[in-house]
């Protein structure tokens, strides 16, 4: 979900209370279709100590990166079936579609897998 | 209007210290800025009575994370013999001190201060590396850390957004770190002080007494090619992409220009100072560009009245070898996806027209975050003076250098133009 600004009609992926661009705070919320492309993608070895606890590092990197979604905002969020330094399975460019997986603790985590 | 930022009087450097920068488990941030403050006291030319300084202004990132204290600015005004000048902590993650300087700037600028101590430090290398990391990502966007971002993640996703933009390539990176280690072997005081060829023969020496199988690499490009070397850590960045963990102090003396005769007789004028904001990498107009950069930048160099071209040298925040492209592009030294190419044709060396880190960089000299950007200032002081030793600039007629510090994920930058006019 992204919010849009009722004044100048921006959308916004995370949403945010205040446009950034014009002020305005009459947001209202709105679905995006998890569509997008990959902008930027690293393959991280030394990771924080909770997705080490899940099992991330030097044995299976953790892929991360930023994704413009096709309705124009970008996020970063966990890129799947790229968690390889010599795989290449996803490069800058590629389409993705969003989902959601669990983390150890349970809360939900964005990830994007080729779409 | 950027055009019309001006300092209300002349702020002029006249002398500057650092301490030495590497892991030191016997030293505090007190006893850091300490030695940095000793070596300010003798650069001094014509010598500094230490009641003179009516303020502090320092920068520090997390201390209170590092090492479980914070409140520094009692602290080092009680060991610098200050008390009661007031002491002011900036924090703009790793351009904290870079922040402290222009602070310190305005409060002479406005005439409420003739002489202000202005300095920063972090003691960072008491906890374990993945600790360290953790404590750095606090100046990170959250989103970036829900998505599993470090530092050398956040560089190393904006490093494959350069290569696919511009066509660079990992090696091409390598030419980065190749220069920034040959500098530090100039440099005393560089944490990680050797070339690349020097690391190579200490491996093999290291080997050799080990009785373990001697490696070998045709040269340093090979050597660097080399995931055994040189392992990963966020791709396409690897080990030597990468800056160290490091404790460190740095200070420097600012007086209001007109008293400065009463210091030294070759005073460094403070040309032009900028600061700008940015947005972090999910918000950010352009992956391969530092908004906040180019904000700062367009504000001193309009202060400055002069443009990139007239800039002699820099010291820019190259916590990352793809860190430094970004920044002589966004500083306007080269233009967007020229950096890479300057930098293997070898403009940026030290004989190079526009010779970039010649301390070693934040990747060499070492990164103590929040005493990097007075760091950097103590470097272009040292350049300006003709007093880098075997380090030094070529050419008599060194006039101008800029100091460039970036915090966060680009969430904060600063530009200092420093100027030699006697």
């Amino acid at each position: 979900m992204g919010v849009r600004c009722g004044d100048c009609a921006t959308l916004f992926v995370p949403p945010r209370a205040l446009c950034p661009g014009c002020h305005g705070e009459s947001m209202t919320w709105e679905p995006v279709s998890g569509l997008g492309q990959v902008l930027a993608l690293t393959s991280m070895t030394m990771v924080s100590p909770d997705l080490v606890a899940e099992g991330y590092g030097v044995d299976r990197p953790y892929c991360t990166g930023v994704i413009a979604l096709e309705e124009g905002p970008r996020v970063v969020a966990r890129l799947a079936g790229a968690d390889s330094d010599a795989a290449g399975s996803l490069e800058v460019g590629e389409a993705v579609q969003a989902g959601f997986e669990q983390r150890a603790d349970g809360t939900p985590r964005l990830v994007f897998h080729p779409a | 209007m950027v055009g019309q930022r001006k300092l209300g009087r002349d702020v002029a450097v006249v002398g500057a210290g650092m301490s030495g920068f590497g892991m030191f488990p016997e030293k505090d941030s007190k006893d850091l800025f300490l030695e940095a403050f000793a070596e300010l006291r003798s650069s001094v030319d014509k010598g500094l009575d230490p009641s003179e300084i009516e303020a502090l202004y320092f920068g520090n990132f997390t201390n209170d994370f590092f090492v479980k204290q914070s409140h520094w600015g009692a602290i080092l005004t009680d060991a610098l013999g200050l008390v009661p000048a007031p002491a002011t902590r900036t924090e703009g993650a790793c351009a904290s001190s870079g922040l402290a300087f222009r602070e310190a700037c305005f409060a002479i600028a406005s005439g409420f201060y003739d002489v202000v101590l202005v300095g920063g430090v972090e003691d960072m290398s008491k906890r374990p590396t993945a600790e360290v990391a953790e404590g750095l990502a606090l100046a990170a966007i959250p989103y970036e850390l829900d998505a599993g971002f470090n530092f050398p993640g956040v560089f190393g996703a904006i490093a494959s957004a350069y290569f696919a933009e511009h066509g660079a390539r990992r090696e091409h990176l390598a030419e980065v770190t190749i220069k920034s280690h040959e500098n530090a072997a100039l440099n005393p005081r560089a944490q990680l002080g050797k070339s690349i060829s020097q690391v190579m023969a200490s491996k093999v020496r290291r080997a050799e007494e080990r009785g373990q199988d001697v490696p070998s690499w045709e040269d340093e490009r090979a050597f660097l090619a080399d995931p055994s070397a040189n392992p990963v850590v966020a791709t396409p960045l690897h080990l030597f992409d990468c800056c160290p963990i490091s404790d460190g102090a740095s200070c420097l003396l600012l007086v209001a220009a007109e008293i400065a005769g009463r210091f030294t007789d070759v005073p460094l004028h403070v040309a032009g100072i900028g600061q700008g904001s940015g947005r972090g990498l999910q918000a950010a107009e352009k992956l391969t560009s530092f908004e906040a950069t180019r904000a700062a930048a367009a504000e001193a160099y309009a202060m400055a009245g002069l443009g990139p071209a007239e800039v002699q040298f820099a010291e820019v925040h190259d916590c990352f070898s793809i860190a430094e492209l970004l920044h002589i592009e966004d500083l306007g030294f080269f233009s967007s996806g020229e950096g890479y190419r300057a930098v293997v044709d070898g403009r940026t060396r030290l004989v190079g027209d526009k010779p970039i880190n010649s301390s070693g960089g934040l990747k060499c000299k070492g990164h103590p975050v929040g005493a990097t950007g007075a760091a950097q200032l103590f470097e272009v002081w040292q350049q300006l003076r003709q007093e880098a030793g075997e380090r030094q600039i070529p050419g008599e007629d060194l006039r101008i250098g800029l100091a460039h510090n970036l915090g966060g994920t680009g969430g904060t930058s600063s530009v200092t133009i420093l100027e030699r006019r006697v």
